[in-house]
């Protein structure tokens, strides 16, 4: 309840607050904890909860720092540590830019009516509701992203070949350097995530290990 | 000349009884030059501990008939990121010790047949890995793995130390096949005449079918050193015999994450 009022919140003042290069209402911070920051060209704002946040925006979390931002009130987004985030199109039809860390994504399709967050390689649409998107480890070229759906389904676009994968609720995938798509399973490690956007529901940052989605050699026992 | 001849012939008789005599109280190579083992374990994942369920059995003897048999229980536990501890408890049957070389009548030496005699053991396992980034590959773990083990049959303590190299095949960031080299040496604490009771070379080549089901393949050059015997002290005689063989096995593994 008190999640919504914030939400309301922040809708009421991206109406009465006029920002510099904002000139309608595209989002808002709903939630902070530690050190958030929004690149608004050329200013570096801390982020604070309620302030309005707009297409062009570039969304940073510091080593502790979580973020959940609100997106035309059809889309929610949370940025775990270390993360940047760029609102490269905000409106109708949604898309958001990660260039490192990690990121929770919740979509309501009946207000919006495309989502998609993109890697340095790969383009994740929505077709369903809750997903996850994080940068993995650097082996090759590129960074591993992996990709995790809680609910609905995401199609995972390769930038380089246009190779694409539908990937269903339950299950992730693994683009390996940037160009290969695994076949979609379920990761234990996944099993961990916290989905929570809402303070009031409880713990909102998520502590999962991203380091557990690589086989440990070193925890491999035989016999 | 002819009672000289008598002489020789009855000595060199005499003398092939005695080999034949004194060869009855060293044991044979009582496990045939090849042997067959098999066994199925239950891996399972939660977090710092693993815990195990295994079942072993071996066909050895000339006959490769299954002799010994054991089920292992316990849990290995994360004590940091290069070192696991483990404690396991198992129950066997047909496993031969050194006083199980007996002689039931007059110069008739023979195994005890121990398949019905169950034994229980206990395990306790410290294995330190490293992982040996700067060879190519990157994939290489080094293991000693450490066990002493305690008979609570005959009071045996023993320990096993077995250095050992796994490479690791990727796909996907996964591992596809990994191939492991290394050598077991058994040291026993309290029996036995020698410094090692047994020591093989090992190899083995796991295949990660999937996440849940992985099929290992081994190979060893078991050599056992036999050491006196209780009736063949009690004869007057002492020896410590190498028999040595070959043993392949296959595991199925069945690891389960939470």
């Amino acid at each position: 309840m008190k999640f919504n009022r914030i939400k309301a919140l922040v809708l009421g003042c991206g109406l009465l607050i006029p920002g510099a290069n904002i000139t309608a209402l595209d989002g808002g911070v709903v939630y902070t904890y530690g050190e958030v920051f929004v690149h608004r060209n050329p200013e570096t704002i801390p982020a604070e909860i309620g302030m309005p946040v707009a297409e062009g925006d570039v969304i940073e979390t510091a080593e502790d720092g979580v973020a959940v931002i609100s997106l035309v009130n059809g889309a929610e987004v949370k940025l775990r540590e270390n993360t940047k985030l760029s609102l490269d199109r905000v409106g109708r039809r949604v898309s958001v830019a990660l260039a490192s860390g990690s990121v929770f994504s919740r979509v309501n399709r009946h207000l919006i009516s495309g989502f998609s967050v993109k890697t340095e390689t790969a383009v994740m649409g929505v077709r369903g509701t809750e997903f996850f998107v994080a940068y993995g480890r650097k082996i090759d070229r590129y960074r591993d992203v992996w990709v995790c759906v809680n609910s609905g389904s995401v199609e995972a676009a390769l930038s380089a070949t246009n190779e694409t994968l539908l990937v269903e609720q339950g299950r992730g995938i693994n683009i390996v350097g940037g160009d290969n798509l695994t076949s979609p399973q379920r990761y234990p490690w996944t099993r961990k995530l916290n989905w929570n956007m809402d303070p009031n529901a409880g713990e909102v940052a998520d502590r999962t290990d991203l380091e557990q989605a690589y086989s440990d050699l070193l925890d491999q026992d035989y016999d | 000349m002819i009672n000289t001849r008598i002489m020789i012939i009855t000595a060199f008789a005499a003398l092939l009884t005695s080999f034949g005599a004194s060869a009855n109280h060293i044991p044979s190579n009582s496990g045939g030059w090849f042997g067959f083992e098999g066994r199925s374990t239950l891996l399972l994942d939660l977090g710092r501990f693993d815990p195990l369920v295994e079942l072993e059995g071996r066909l050895e003897d000339a006959g490769l008939e299954l002799g010994y048999r054991s089920l292992t229980a316990g849990t290995y536990l994360r004590l940091h990121k290069n070192l696991k501890a483990g404690l396991f408890y198992r129950v066997q049957q047909g496993a031969r010790h050194d006083d199980d070389w007996i002689e039931p009548a007059l110069d008739e030496w023979e195994w005890v047949d121990s398949g019905g005699r169950t034994e229980q053991v206990l395990i306790l396992d410290v294995t330190p890995r490293f992982l040996l980034e700067a060879l190519p590959g990157g994939n290489w773990i080094l293991a000693i793995k450490n066990r002493y083990q305690y008979n609570t049959f005959n009071g045996h303590h023993s320990l096993m130390v077995r250095p050992g190299i796994t490479y690791f095949l990727m796909r996907s960031r996964e591992p596809l096949l990994n191939v492991s080299l290394n050598y077991g040496l058994y040291i026993p604490l309290n029996f036995g005449e020698t410094l090692l009771y047994e020591h093989e070379p090992y190899v083995s080549v796991l295949y990660h079918l999937n996440r849940s089901v992985k099929l290992e393949l081994t190979g060893a050059y078991k050599t056992v050193v036999w050491s006196s015997s209780e009736d063949s002290l009690a004869n007057g005689d002492t020896y410590a015999v190498r028999n040595r063989s070959l043993v392949v096995g296959f595991a199925l593994l069945f690891p389960v994450s939470f």
